[in-house]
Formats: structure tokens, sequence, C-alpha cells
């Protein structure tokens, strides 16, 4: 072995993430996340704390073997489901009505661009409330949010070769419910 | 495997900087998740840390500033990217339907400053100054703006509240109940209101002052309906 220099410092242990910094770097996200695997407008909030009161619980034994993305999509996943699960009838009367009060920020965009982008987004959601919810789990976090395969598998527990079976599947009916969509004006639901 | 065909994809890129929180989302959900993680407090989680992480969030939810402008920037800037394509996409149709007009605040404040409203203050008698032949002729007073607490305060409301645990755990409920009145004075307004109103609970309920604990109760229901604490202290009094 050879000695060690005499201006040797061991490496300082990296220090532990704490959960605001995870909050305030991965908030958005995990919003948008959340939105997107079917929870409703109304529950969004609960669901967003539902996330970092895991995180908050957990942080400690998050060992970063995975990227810190893929673990908060991972527990997003199950808090969606959940939400999805016990989402009443008025949560989703609440959904539809929400479509057409909530504001998203458009920051500049003119009021037409603003309302195309508002729209686009509402034919989103529709047609994802209408995918089964492997297909649109798998579809949201590898085709809009970027996870590589494996992370996605990951983040669903799966392996990699049903993921990318999975999301064959999602994105034959993600195609179809869009060019239903695109060819009816755009205006009604699929 | 095939990728997704043009038309899907600037579906999807016209909606990303959608379904972002706002800054006032931002700092709500962060004001009620450091209150939840505070109520640890009382709910029996383990962890010395508890009220410093509380009081970060805090800080997150009521100071978020550089942060927040700079990320809403983000999503502006995206948003701006994203704004043409989606009317393009969809195959022309005689327009039967107009779009909708566009909301008048579609764009965001170009400061977001958050607008944080503590909750609303028990209501204590307050001397009036004014004399009170002048006071009927006088115009209403303007509604007082309430400005958001300071950091610290929270982190010392998480502490306080920490003594009221140490109470109930110690047995000493009159103490936990004296505590709790102090601190409802000290922190009026404060974040943790929900969580000395479920410890108030548990402490009458361990002076034996059952018909007072189930009526603060029913009132916690009231006030806050949605409250995870809600579970805790509905069976506090509850004897098998």
């Amino acid at each position: 072995l050879n000695p060690l220099p005499s201006d040797y410092q061991p490496e300082e242990p990296p220090l532990e993430p704490r959960v605001e910094d995870v909050y305030n770097e991965h908030v958005a996200m995990v919003w948008r996340g959340l939105r997107r695997l079917g929870v409703a407008e109304a529950n969004i909030e609960d669901a967003v704390q539902d996330v970092f009161l895991v995180v908050h619980r957990r942080l400690s034994a998050f060992e970063g073997r995975s990227e810190m993305k893929t673990w908060l999509y991972g527990i997003a996943v199950r808090v969606a489901k959940d939400h999805r699960r016990s989402q009443t009838r008025q949560a989703h009367k609440e959904e539809r009505l929400a479509q057409f009060s909530t504001l998203d920020p458009s920051g500049g965009a003119s009021p037409v661009e603003a309302v195309e982008q508002r729209e686009a987004n509402q034919a989103l959601h529709s047609i994802l409330a209408q995918m089964d919810d492997e297909q649109r789990e798998v579809l949201v976090l590898v085709d809009m949010e970027e996870l590589p395969m494996r992370e996605a598998a990951d983040a669903l527990r799966l392996n990699v070769r049903t993921c990318q079976r999975r999301l064959r599947t999602a994105r034959a009916v993600f195609e179809e419910k869009v060019t239903q969509h695109l060819a009816l004006g755009g205006r009604s639901n699929p | 495997m095939k990728p997704l065909s043009p038309n899907a994809r600037r579906l999807i890129e016209l909606t990303q900087g959608q379904d972002v929180p706002n800054a006032s989302s931002r700092s709500r959900v962060a004001r009620s998740l450091s209150g939840r993680i505070a109520s640890g407090v009382i709910v029996g989680a383990a962890g010395t840390s508890i009220p410093a992480a509380a009081a970060s969030l805090g800080s997150a939810g009521v100071g978020l500033g550089a942060a927040i402008a700079k990320s809403v920037l983000v999503v502006c800037v995206t948003g701006a990217v994203a704004t043409t394509g989606y009317l393009k996409l969809r195959t022309p149709r005689p327009p039967t339907v107009q779009p909708r007009p566009a909301p008048a605040t579609v764009s965001l404040p170009s400061a977001p400053a958050p607008t944080i409203q503590t909750p609303p203050a028990p209501a204590l008698p307050v001397p009036d100054p004014t004399p009170r032949k002048s006071a009927r002729l006088a115009p209403r007073p303007e509604p007082k703006v309430v400005a958001p607490r300071p950091v610290d305060h929270l982190h010392d409301e998480a502490e306080a509240l920490r003594s009221v645990q140490q109470a109930l755990r110690d047995g000493q409920a009159p103490q936990a109940l004296r505590l709790l009145d102090a601190q409802d004075v000290r922190f009026r307004g404060g974040l943790l209101q929900q969580e000395r109103a479920a410890a108030r609970v548990l402490a009458l309920c361990q002076t034996g002052a059952v018909a007072r604990a189930r009526a603060q109760a029913e009132d916690f229901q009231t006030r806050w309906p949605r409250s995870a604490l809600i579970a805790r202290i509905r069976f506090a009094c509850w004897k098998p």
C-alpha cells in the first residue's frame, strides 16, 4: 500500500438533503406529475403534501441509489394511485369546473395563446383520463416527464422489459386518442 | 420502439408550462406541510429535528422570494415558447364555437410576492381606543393586513408545542393546558393553531373533562374538517 500523502484530507461525507431543499427544488415537478397521473385539481395540494410527508419520513433512508427525481416519481405514482381511488364524484365535478376557472401560469402569452395552451392541457388531461392507470403511468413518466426507461421502471417497480411493453401499448392508445381528438376539431372528448 | 407522432409530441410540448403551482400555491402548501410535520410533535412522530424541518419549510413558504420568482420566470419562458400550434393542430372546422375569452388574470404578476394570510386569530377582547360617540360617525376601519410571521416564530412555536407534549407525556395535563393558554396568546394567528387545538383536546381528556374535550373536538372538526389530526382526537377520550 502506498502511504497517504502528508496533506491527505479525508473526504467529507456528502450532506444529507433536507426536506425543504427537496421541496423547493422539486415541488413543481411533483405537482405537474401528480396532475398528469390523475389527481384532481381539487385534491392536488393534499396530494403534494402527502408526497413530501413521505419524503420527510423517508429521506434519511434515501440512499441515492436512484436519482432523487426517480425516487420522487416513485412516491408520486403511489400517492396518485391512492388519491385516484378516493377521489369522489364531487372531486370529478370540481375538476371539470376547475378546467374553466383555474388560471395556469401562461407567462407572457397573449390571451389567444393562453387559451390555446389551456385547451391543449385540457385535451391532454381528457385523453390521459381515458387511459388505464398502468398505461398512463408509464406514458407520463417516459414521454412527458422524460425519465429514462430504466428509471421509469424503477419508479414503477417493474423490470425494464415489462416497462417497455407497457409503453408500447400506452403510446398506441395515446396516439389513437390524440388522432380522434384532433379529428373532432379538438372540441369534443374523443 | 416506435416514437410518438409529431402531433402527439406537439400536444405534450404545448402543455409543458401548465400544471405548475404558482407562488401562492407553493407557499400555501409549504405552510400546511410544515404544520403537518410539526404536528408530529403531537401525534407522536419521533425525531428531534421535526421543529427545525417545519420551521425551514415555513421559511420556504413565507420567504420563497427569489427562488419562486426564478421558477415562475422559467415557467413564463417555457409558456411563451409553447404558444402556438394547438389551434393549428386541430382539423379546421366551421367555427361554431368561439374560443372562450381570455381570463383577465391570465398573466402572472411579474413579482410574485407571496401574499400569505395567516390563519384568523382567535377573537380576543380588544379595547376600542376610539370614543363611543365618534365611533358612530367614523367610517369603518379598513381590515388589517396581516403580515406573514417571521420564520423564527414558527421555530419558537414548534419548540413551545414540544413543551406541551412533554407535559402530556409526564401526565401533567393542567400544566399542558396552562402552556397552551399562554401559547395561544403568544402565537396568536400562528401556524400551529390547529396542533395546539388538538393538544388541548388531549389535555382535557387527561384531566377528565370529557364533555369539554368532546366539545373542543367537535369545534376542531368544524374548523378544520380535513385535518389529519381528526383521527387522533376523535377518540381521544374514548375508553375501551
